[in-house]
């Protein structure tokens, strides 16, 4: 990943090459010169410093030796001596010769870094008088890979399969530990990632408001963390504040842990911490729980207390996930053909039991009802327990989009890295399937739009080489999948220009840029100067987003120019099942998609009217538009007196829609609508009520576009 | 909101790579090319959420840089690395005494800085 | 402002980090220099760390010396109701203030 830094690095250890030379000239003349000294220093520091960052490992090995001279000279045990300049400027022009030779290191080149540096440790053994290599860190550092190096230690599980541990852990932060930026909670965050972990804070040390000096630590940790990581991977979590804390990490025996579940606190007390047992059997013999009557009795401290309570606490867990750990070992493989027919059977079953509960409602029959309330809870269960049986992990795809990129800048003549982030994340098999497309043109187009050629990338000052980055994650019942490139962003003007030429904007028109991006999904646009074989053939964004919305997800992009663009696709995690807010016109039912609900109001008939041709009505201290689906679907009958107005959040912005009747929250099975109405604009699909009657699922964002152009349309025709 | 993250160090090829690194991951960064030009950016540049520094450097080094930087109260708690060599033990508790939250050693991988970094700030 | 006029709200913005502890002691102070019940509102709380908390345990403190009612309310956020997880104050993830005020450690 570096390797596009090797150039950079390569001119700036010229330049200082270059420098040092002529400082060791004027030291020459000036031995007594400390700034140059320091000077030369530096240069040689900074040059050993990024070496071994870069890949130039034989400089790294080499200059620690130089590193040391000067550093010796530096602290007067070396003088500037004639030889003492020979010996610098011969390792200086070592280095440069290293410099240029890269990776085709020969073996004459080597044999002179081992004899400058053996001349270079004789100096600084000679400054030290007897006994050389004083500082016992002469390994050579930069001799070892870089991940080798430095605080991280062994990462967990990387030795093979160890066995979980249990460790006792205190951890008393030093008064002063905020003082320097520590933030306490990350430590104990990073903690718990390297296992199952029960703390027990102890607070009792923190004083009262009047006399707390903020910036002061009050409080300690005892707890138990059970791991594969090691001792060093645990200490390594509180590496920056050893110096100014005190941790104890102390193995715990296993079956001590495990025995402390069964065991009543009074044995565990006895045997280790040290509480006489004829001192619990006194307790014991007064009728109030053991532990407090201990504390009361100062035998034991309510801390130790708290701290063996929590000790059995973690034994429990441990157990328990240790039963669940071995059921998730087994698993079964299954065609997906039957498992498309399981969600298709508990679809019918959610619906039946709307249609049970309804018929129990209307009955008033109390044991119905209470037999249709628990049927409600099994079927819920049922659902999740299907849909997660659906769910896989989206990293099965990602290795087709890399041959995607492979293949595609071969053709382009471009160079481009996609890296993938978020592999694990898990999504409905079928989102998944359905995604493969409105992906590979979302990628194809990153690289033929948005990645530059090498050529203008280095002209540019960027690496010769793009990265695409894919990425996936959760946010609450969404995934985020976003595609983001180092291109050169969107060029808003030329997007401009394009839609004025194709009529989709008036010349003029004013546009954020956010409007200007969104253009791009606008159907039949394509900014592309020559029609490529990849993409700008005009079937572009525009069905990666109808695609998109019909899976009841959104696309948004981000751009920066000449740094790249972002695209985003929020997508929900399941298709099968939705929860929706039911609403009645005439005699017609709607279901809105609740994530997409804002609010619901009422307003009077008349003002309604009132508005008119407007089509406005004020919403939060807003003013947006509206649609009536009365005559939007050309329904029969007439508004009530009062209209009920639901509050849908689109793409970019809100939009009311009048009802008759808000009816409420509803949980909805999907059922695709067919051939006849895939031309339908407004609707993304229906579903049977517990009555037996059909709903449509409104396409919010559809509805809302058409009431844009609507609007427009009259603008332009007024 | 992205946090925003000062990198101090005078050589810019280990400038450029830990500001790819860090950008890459979407945070946001300001480069200095030593103590003096980093301090005299601080009344500047608005809220951080970390500094991570070189320690030799012309002008001002990096342990004057970190001293001076705790005695703005501004900047009194901000969380601050020092990029070090293994050579130099000795700098690690100079660090830590002038003011230092942790310590990030030369040379390191991508990974490596991510892991320092995101044990400081996330 | 709160209609009752005995009643304190003390509702912190953002990242609760070690830089705005002086500053939450300064407005918990306030609030408890006036009678009536003092509140801790979560709902704008991104983000805690221990110097926060400690002073919300120290101002329990100084309400129970004072014989002062001290309460939490409001929304906690899941990074901050993971980040008390992990540090044992919670047995599980809170979802309201008063969820947390319940359920925290020896609070």
């Amino acid at each position: 990943m570096l390797d596009k830094f090797k150039s950079s690095f390569r001119e700036e250890a010229e330049e200082l090459l270059g420098q040092l030379e002529s400082t060791l000239l004027e030291l020459e003349d000036a031995p007594s010169d400390a700034e140059l000294l320091n000077a030369a220093f530096r240069a040689i520091h900074t040059v050993k410093g990024s070496a071994g960052m870069f890949g130039f490992d034989e400089i790294a090995r080499f200059t620690h030796d130089l590193e040391n001279v000067l550093d010796k000279a530096r602290a007067g045990k070396i003088g500037i001596s004639r030889d003492f300049i020979d010996l610098t400027l011969r390792g200086r022009d070592h280095i440069r010769a290293l410099l240029s030779a890269e990776d085709a290191l020969t073996e004459e080149l080597r044999r002179t870094s081992d004899e400058l540096a053996e001349e270079c440790r004789k100096l600084a053994a000679g400054a030290e008088g007897p006994g050389p290599g004083g500082e016992g860190d002469d390994a050579g550092p930069g001799a070892q890979v870089p991940e080798d190096i430095g605080a991280g230690g062994e990462e967990p599980g990387g030795s093979p399969a160890t066995r979980p541990k249990t460790y006792f852990i205190r951890f008393r932060p030093g008064p002063d530990i905020f003082r320097n930026g520590t933030r306490v909670f990350s430590l104990l965050s990073d903690l718990a990632e390297l296992g199952e972990c029960t703390l027990v804070p102890h607070v009792h040390e923190i004083p009262v408001l009047a006399e707390i000096d903020p910036e002061k630590c009050y409080t300690f940790w005892e707890g138990f963390l059970t791991t594969e990581a090691d001792r060093n991977a645990i200490r390594d979590v509180f590496i920056f504040v050893e110096s100014d804390s005190s941790l104890t990490i102390q193995d715990i025996d296993e079956t001590q842990i495990n025995d402390s579940r069964n065991k009543r606190l009074g044995e565990i007390l006895v045997q280790y911490q040290n509480v006489p047992p004829e001192e619990i059997s006194r307790a014991l013999s007064a009728q109030k729980r053991l532990g407090e009557i201990l504390v009361e009795k100062g035998i034991i401290s309510k801390d130790t207390l708290d701290t063996t309570l929590a000790g059995q606490n973690h034994a429990k867990k441990i157990q328990d996930k240790t039963a669940e750990a071995a059921g998730v070992l087994s698993s079964v493989r299954v065609a997906s053909g039957k498992l498309d027919q399981l969600v298709d059977l508990v679809g019918e079953l959610v619906t039946l039991q709307a249609r049970l509960s309804r018929t129990s409602l209307d009955l008033k029959e109390v044991s119905l009802a209470a037999i249709s309330e628990q049927f409600e809870r099994l079927i819920a269960q049922l659902r999740d327990n299907t849909m997660s049986i659906r769910m896989l992990p989206i990293g099965s795809t990602f290795n087709k989009f890399r041959r995607v990129v492979r293949d595609l800048s071969t053709e382009l003549g471009k160079e481009a890295d996609l890296l993938t982030e978020g592999a694990e994340t898990e999504l409905d098999k079928t989102v998944i399937e359905r995604l493969n497309d409105p992906l590979v043109h979302i990628i194809r187009n990153s690289l033929d739009h948005g990645i530059e050629s090498p050529k203008d990338r280095e002209a540019e000052g960027k690496p010769r080489k793009g990265t695409i980055l894919l990425k996936a994650q959760h946010s609450g019942a969404y995934v985020l999948i976003s595609v983001k490139d180092d291109g050169a962003g969107l060029n808003a003007e030329a997007i401009r220009a394009k839609a004025v030429e194709r009529g989709i904007v008036a010349p003029g028109q004013e546009l954020s840029d956010a409007e200007i991006n969104q253009l791009i999904f606008h159907p039949g646009f394509s900014t592309a100067k020559t029609v490529t074989k990849v993409s700008g053939r005009g079937v572009g964004m525009d069905v990666v987003k109808r695609e998109i919305d019909s899976l009841g997800g959104s696309v948004s992009i981000s751009t920066e120019k000449g740094r790249g663009t972002e695209m985003t696709l929020k997508i929900p995690l399941t298709l099968a099942i939705i929860e929706g807010l039911l609403v009645a016109v005439g005699g017609e039912y709607y279901v809105v998609p609740l994530s997409s609900v804002d609010g619901c109001i009422e307003i009077p008939k008349q003002d309604l009217e009132k508005v008119g041709e407007r089509r406005i009505i004020p919403y939060r201290g807003d003013l947006l538009p509206f649609v009536d689906l009365r005559s939007y679907f050309d329904i029969p009958g007439q508004t009530p007196d009062i209209a009920q107005i639901v509050i849908a959040n689109t793409q970019d912005s809100r939009i009311g829609f009048v009802v008759d009747n808000v009816i409420g929250d509803y949980q909805t099975v999907i059922k695709p609508l067919g051939r006849m109405y895939k031309d339908v604009t407004g609707v993304s699909g229906a579903t049977i009520l517990g009555d037996g009657t059909v709903a449509l699922i409104l396409d919010v964002n559809r509805l809302a576009l058409a009431v844009q152009t609507e609007s427009q349309r009259r603008v332009q025709a007024s | 909101m992205s946090k925003k993250i000062l990198i101090v160090d005078d050589s810019t090829a280990i400038r450029q790579s830990i500001t790819y690194i860090l950008n890459q991951e979407g945070y946001e960064t300001v480069e200095a090319k030593d103590g003096l030009e980093a301090f005299q950016m601080l009344g500047g540049v608005g809220k951080l959420d970390l500094v991570i520094t070189d320690v030799n450097m012309p002008n001002m080094d990096g342990i004057t840089f970190i001293r001076k930087t705790r005695e703005l109260p501004a900047f009194k708690f901000v969380p601050i690395l020092v990029l070090t060599t293994e050579s130099q033990g000795s700098k690690m508790s100079e660090g830590k005494e002038a003011g230092a939250t942790g310590w990030i050693v030369k040379p390191f991988s991508a990974d490596k800085l991510l892991g320092v970094v995101r044990k400081v700030i996330e | 402002m709160a209609k009752d006029p005995a009643f304190r709200e003390v509702a912190p913005v953002g990242r609760l980090y070690i830089d705005t502890a002086a500053e939450i002691r300064a407005s918990l102070l306030k609030a408890f220099a006036k009678p009536g019940t003092v509140q801790f509102r979560w709902d704008s709380v991104e983000d805690v760390d221990l110097p926060a908390l400690q002073l919300l345990y120290a101002a329990r403190k100084e309400a129970a010396r004072a014989g002062r009612e001290f309460r939490f309310t409001g929304i906690v956020m899941d990074r901050v109701a993971s980040r008390l997880v992990s540090a044992g104050f919670v047995p599980s993830p809170p979802l309201s203030g008063e969820e947390l005020e319940s359920n925290l450690a020896e609070f």
